[in-house]
């Protein structure tokens, strides 16, 4: 296994720039993680990499080696495709053994470790099989396969489990991570789904629009966002997002949104000096909206229940507070109606506050 | 494959149904059938239907048979078309491989260059081909005449191709690069047997046209190399017209044909059993 350096890479399609200055490291057996809606640019790093794409400026290292110019068989990499692309008029035998037989490793070999990688995916049955004849989760299995029988220094997976049907999409997540494990493969993947890079990575990189907006753990990404776009991406359900006006008045510190005022001062020290007046964007996940059916805090907001959705084994509670719309989590046991009025208090210690302007965090 | 039980009479409307285009299309082939069969002087002042032939003889196929210069032409005939798909199938693999998989400066040009080029009628080109294989001194020979058949089809079946390549997966050569093979053998190798489907009825396709053309064989072919088709119009140049071993010379020239075509059948059949195209 090995490294893999991504030093200002840029690339350009027509006028459009699809990689911009990216930059990152990975470390020997890490699984990092390219997060981010369609059209970012994730995909097309993974391809930067593997070498089925030039890019126009910046450079890839392998082992600290410079591949730039190597081809895409010299780099000693392995890709899964979302499509799998497994070649369809072999069987999957032949597709696992092909790797092996491009580069000239003795037939003997190409049998013990297609029956050892076969052993560990558990599609020993399936060898005789054409792809056509195979389910969604054994094909994936096979793809995955083909990835690992060459033991390359890193695996590139482009939206490995995207194909999948939801219940087996959960239950690859847990088996790719297990084999990643297992393996100490290093492994770069590209997914649009927050759940998969939080629960299955070492390290999330947020792409939106070409660029890496936040490279941390998934606990850094997810509790310390450093801007709008990652705190709203990353979390399920959403980050409520309020717009809002810093003022400082009598000493103290308020958080003026239309449809109620916080008093953040004991947070004070963390708001910068002379941002009074100044429009800012709150921040605050679902989980740490607290419902009361009585007012429980003198900070306690009035607001009315728009909807419940009992997604078990909690609730999502929408809420509406003057003209705005907020979620909460709630216990199944809390109940409410339609309209039915509400107290929500919100846990000061977790909340977000980012510039209105550069979308950039304050706190 | 699935036979779903069809009533009775739905059979029989189905079945007249084909019998009438069978039939139509059919119909000049089965007249020269049975002409071949026939003595010469029956055929004169007789209606043509129904097809029944009033004796029943093969002296016109012992004729054309022991008659040297159609068996020349016929092996001549026989090379260029092979040698002429050959070509056509491996230079058009490799150009329309390159322009629907390739990304390279000028792809578009090359593309629309290929249509324009097959846009041209092949009259407009016929002289200064010739002129050409003159030069190259190729005029009258087997060579000259697979090039002259090959500057015809190249386009045509370059384009059809470049469509019948697209429909491989970009992914699956992308797969195939990471694993290390060439793209000379990802042609080869998988993208055509991919594309077995398309590949052999381009293939079927350039075959006929080169042995059925006489555009070609009478201008690049004078004397050393004398195609089929020229041949049998021959039986026509004369003071008479020779139906009846013109007619058996018609039927043997179209075997090749015939039998290609039951070999495509079989494997368009065989391509889609395997499921290996989606």
């Amino acid at each position: 296994m090995g490294t893999v350096q991504v030093d200002s890479i840029s690339k350009k399609f027509g006028h459009r720039l699809a990689v911009d200055n990216v930059s990152f490291d990975v470390r020997d057996g890490e699984l990092m993680c390219l997060l981010g809606p369609s059209g970012a640019g994730k995909s097309t790093i993974l391809r930067i990499i593997a070498g089925l794409e030039p890019p126009d400026a910046g450079t890839i290292r392998i082992d600290g080696k410079t591949v730039n110019d190597l081809a895409p068989k010299d780099r000693d990499l392995a890709m899964m495709f979302q499509s799998y692309a497994l070649y369809p008029n072999k069987t999957v035998y032949d597709n696992l053994a092909f790797p092996l037989k491009s580069y000239k490793v003795p037939e003997a070999e190409i049998k013990k470790t297609v029956s050892e990688v076969a052993n560990t995916l558990g599609i020993t049955a399936l060898l005789r099989r054409l792809p056509a004849q195979l389910s969604g989760g054994e094909r994936q299995r096979v793809a995955m396969g083909r990835a690992i029988v060459r033991k390359p220094k890193a695996f590139l997976l482009d939206e490995p489990l995207t194909n999948l049907d939801a219940k087996l999409r959960v239950n690859m997540r847990a088996e790719l991570k297990r084999l990643q494990r297992e393996l100490g493969a290093t492994t770069i993947f590209a997914t649009p789904d927050q759940l998969e890079a939080l629960t299955m990575s070492d390290r999330i990189a947020i792409m939106n629009q070409g660029m890496i907006l936040q490279d941390d753990t998934p606990d850094g990404v997810y509790e310390h966002p450093k801007d709008v776009f990652t705190a709203t991406f990353v979390g399920s359900p959403a980050m409520n997002i309020l717009d809002c006006e810093i003022e400082q008045k009598n000493g103290k510190i308020f958080l003026n949104t239309e449809a109620f005022s916080l008093d953040v001062s004991k947070l004070g020290d963390l708001i910068a000096k002379g941002t009074s007046g100044s429009e800012a964007v709150l921040g605050v996940r679902p989980e740490h909206v607290t419902l009361t059916r009585d007012r429980a805090a003198t900070d306690s907001i009035a607001a009315e229940v728009y909807v419940s959705e009992r997604t078990r084994p909690e609730q999502i509670v929408h809420l509406k507070a003057g003209r705005t719309m907020m979620q909460a989590i709630a216990p199944l046991a809390f109940q409410c109606q339609l309209g039915q009025k509400v107290w929500m208090t919100i846990d000061l210690a977790k909340i977000h506050l980012f510039d209105k302007r550069t979308q950039k965090a304050i706190v | 494959m699935a036979y779903r039980k069809r009533s009775l009479s739905r059979r029989i409307v189905l079945y007249v149904c084909v019998l009438v285009v069978l039939g139509f299309v059919l119909s000049p082939y089965l007249l020269g059938i049975v002409t071949s069969f026939e003595r010469e002087a029956e055929l004169v002042g007789r209606p043509p239907f129904p097809f029944k032939a009033i004796s029943l003889v093969l002296d016109n196929y012992m004729y054309i048979l022991s008659y040297e210069p159609f068996s020349l032409a016929f092996l001549d005939s026989l090379m260029v078309a092979v040698l002429t798909t050959c070509f056509v199938m491996i230079a058009g693999s490799m150009g329309a491989f390159a322009i629907a998989h390739l990304r390279f400066r000028g792809r578009n040009f090359l593309f629309n260059f290929v249509v324009v080029v097959y846009m041209l009628p092949a009259l407009a080109m016929l002289i200064p081909i010739v002129v050409l294989l003159k030069e190259l001194a190729l005029l009258d020979t087997i060579v000259g005449m697979m090039f002259a058949h090959s500057i015809l089809l190249l386009p045509l079946m370059t384009w059809f191709l470049i469509g019948i390549y697209e429909n491989v997966p970009a992914d699956i050569l992308e797969a195939l690069q990471m694993d290390g093979t060439s793209r000379i053998r990802s042609l080869f190798r998988e993208v055509i047997p991919l594309s077995r489907f398309g590949f052999f009825l381009i293939l079927v396709f350039s075959f006929v046209t080169s042995w059925n053309d006489l555009m070609f064989a009478n201008t690049v072919g004078i004397v050393q190399v004398k195609l089929l088709q020229p041949r049998i119009l021959e039986f026509m140049s004369g003071a008479r017209v020779l139906y009846t071993q013109m007619a058996a010379a018609g039927i043997l020239s179209s075997l090749p044909v015939v039998a290609l075509a039951i070999v495509l059948q079989k494997q368009i059949i065989a391509g889609i059993m395997k499921g290996a195209i989606k």
